[in-house]
């Protein structure tokens, strides 16, 4: 009996060491999808706890008042504009990193602090920062007279043009802030990968550094790039913190990310359903970069 | 590994070299530097436009008098708690699921792999409000079960890949079929052989959960709503949700500077795994 446990156990042994993991992920994060998927043909309030099927007129209700085009817009422009600032950025810091000058780990150190900084505290001192009274680059403005009245960095609703906007753009000079450490590192990682040999190689025959940089360094590190960004495009599309800590949507939904509405409509003003229905489109659009990463990453996982 | 591109080093160029990282570190610490004056700024100096850049007096009092204003040592104690519990219940699923998919050829192998990359990629916001009501159906709401749960079940998929391409890489086969021919089990097997060995990846796994689970602010904030089972981030909103940019700013800004300091000390002590962890699995080699 005793021998024919052990070799139950040993047999499905990988089952066995799978089954915690998977079962929570099954739980907690496929059943609930799965039942916002189903909430969102509901229209499930605060005081309306049962709900009546409605089909798809959530969906068809938010494309057609047209609030939900223009969260669609902010969200991919404040993600895709923060990857396009935050890459090269990065991709200068990590090639400065490379070199193999003295104090590269301190460096290194020090640049990733944003990174675990939690968001809480960085939203409230950047808002902090970028208010219009108290604001040191209000004051140093002001004081090189640069400017005559103060900027509400945040709050300015005079100029701009759809996502194009002061807030926005300040709220992703934020964000950049915080995502550049990940790729930073990620890109450093790579970098120090390369052989050293293809660099001698290159100076031999007489490459200059920036073509080194350019012919050697990224194609060389294209593979963990590609990974990288697209895994940030689909967290920044995803991104809730900074939306919501910073400035809450506001001004006028100028800053309003998909996220932060969902957020918003479940929380705030109880709309169950609808709130679901905001979140299955969100998950409808970042499945297109969702299948690419996981198409480039599976065949490594997989062996 | 330490590589030399052979740049030349001229004396202008290591100048150069210097002074960008030195102008980029200005710019990235900054914030930092900005909340520690603020924290402390006597209250005359917060209304000063323009404000100045060093605080006239060192008013160390705000943090001495920030515990008495809000429930901070609630809040800490509340944090550490989620934090260390949510860490130790990622790294035991994680850890086990990572070896099982390193290790073993099964049959839903490929698909289990697939769930925790699509689980990976998933917004939070999608399971949000289903999530909540199945907190609220069990009573789970302001419970440390309700909010430790939350927090693992995100940090499980990244971790568990992420372990998994430490387990393969660092961990040769041959050793643990040698144990298996000792009389070991797969039990034994992990405990004596992968454990010690992938150490250095569990380290990795641990901070990472500890740091997400420590700056988390959205499941905190729809799943505890009770003052006394608040963390830190939540308490924090809810103090500057009532005060805004006023001279009480310098009190929050002295508990800003309480509530990084933990995450500081973590990485600070661990970076070096967390950050070799972080890429092992992306870049091979």
């Amino acid at each position: 009996m005793k021998a024919f446990k052990a070799s139950l156990w040993d047999r499905y042994a990988a089952y066995w060491f799978l089954l915690p993991a998977l079962l929570c992920i099954l739980v907690f994060i496929v059943y609930p999808s799965v039942r916002s998927v189903w909430m969102s043909f509901f229209n499930i309030e605060l005081l309306n706890n049962a709900g009546q099927f409605i089909g798809f007129r959530n969906y068809t209700d938010f494309f057609q008042n047209g609030s939900l085009i223009k969260l669609i817009g902010n969200t991919l422009f404040f993600s895709i504009v923060s990857i396009a600032v935050a890459c090269p950025f990065s991709l200068y810091i990590s090639h400065l990193l490379n070199k193999p000058y003295w104090g590269r780990g301190f460096f290194r150190t020090l640049f990733l602090i944003p990174w675990v900084t939690p968001p809480v505290v960085a939203a409230s001192v950047w808002k902090f920062i970028l208010s219009e009274n108290f604001s040191p680059i209000n004051g140093l403005l002001l004081q090189l007279h640069l400017i005559k009245k103060p900027i509400s960095f945040l709050g300015n609703i005079e100029w701009g043009f759809g996502p194009v906007n002061l807030p926005m753009l300040f709220m992703i000079l934020v964000n950049v802030w915080s995502i550049f450490p990940f790729m930073m590192v990620m890109f450093l990682a790579a970098m120090q990968n390369i052989s050293s040999d293809i660099y001698e190689a290159a100076t031999v025959d007489g490459a200059g550094n920036k073509r080194k940089f350019f012919a050697i360094t990224i194609p060389l590190i294209m593979p963990v790039m590609g990974i990288t960004l697209l895994l940030q495009s689909i967290w920044q599309f995803n991104d809730f913190n900074t939306g919501f800590l910073l400035t809450r949507g506001g001004p006028l939904d100028m800053t309003n990310l998909l996220a932060v509405k969902v957020y918003s409509e479940g929380f705030l003003n109880f709309k169950y359903s609808s709130a679901a229905t905001i979140s299955v489109i969100m998950f409808l659009i970042v499945l297109i970069p969702s299948i690419a990463y996981i198409k480039t990453t599976g065949k490594e996982q997989f062996d | 590994m330490r590589v030399s591109h052979g740049f030349p080093s001229t004396k202008w160029q290591l100048v150069k070299h210097y002074a960008i990282l030195t102008a980029v570190s200005v710019i990235v610490l900054f914030p930092f530097y900005w909340m520690f004056v603020t924290s402390v700024k006597p209250p005359e100096d917060i209304l000063r436009t323009p404000p100045n850049w060093w605080p006239t007096a060192m008013e160390v009092v705000n943090y001495v008098k920030i515990w008495t204003t809000i429930p901070l040592f609630i809040y800490l104690k509340n944090s550490l708690l989620y934090a260390a519990l949510s860490t130790a219940l990622c790294v035991v699923l994680s850890g086990f699921a990572a070896y099982s998919l390193s290790r073993f050829r099964f049959k839903l192998r490929k698909l289990s792999i697939m769930a925790f990359l699509t689980s990976q990629l998933v917004p939070g916001t999608l399971t949000i409000i289903p999530f909540y009501f199945m907190m609220y159906n069990m009573g789970l709401n302001n419970t440390v079960i309700g909010i430790v749960l939350a927090y693992s079940i995100w940090a499980v998929p990244f971790c568990t890949l992420m372990l998994r391409g430490y387990l393969a890489s660092a961990i040769p086969v041959s050793l643990e079929e040698s144990a298996t021919i000792d009389g070991c089990n797969k039990l034994g097997i992990f405990f004596r052989i992968a454990l010690p060995i992938s150490l250095p990846g569990i380290v990795a796994t641990a901070i990472f959960s500890f740091i997400l689970a420590w700056n988390e602010f959205m499941w905190a904030s729809i799943i505890l709503t009770k003052s006394g089972y608040k963390p830190l981030s939540v308490g924090m909103y809810d103090y500057i949700g009532k005060t805004g940019v006023t001279p009480a700013i310098s009190l929050y800004m002295a508990t800003a500077v309480i509530a990084t300091i933990p995450s500081l000390i973590v990485f600070g002590i661990a970076q070096k795994h967390l950050v070799n962890g972080l890429t092992a699995g992306a870049v091979k080699g």
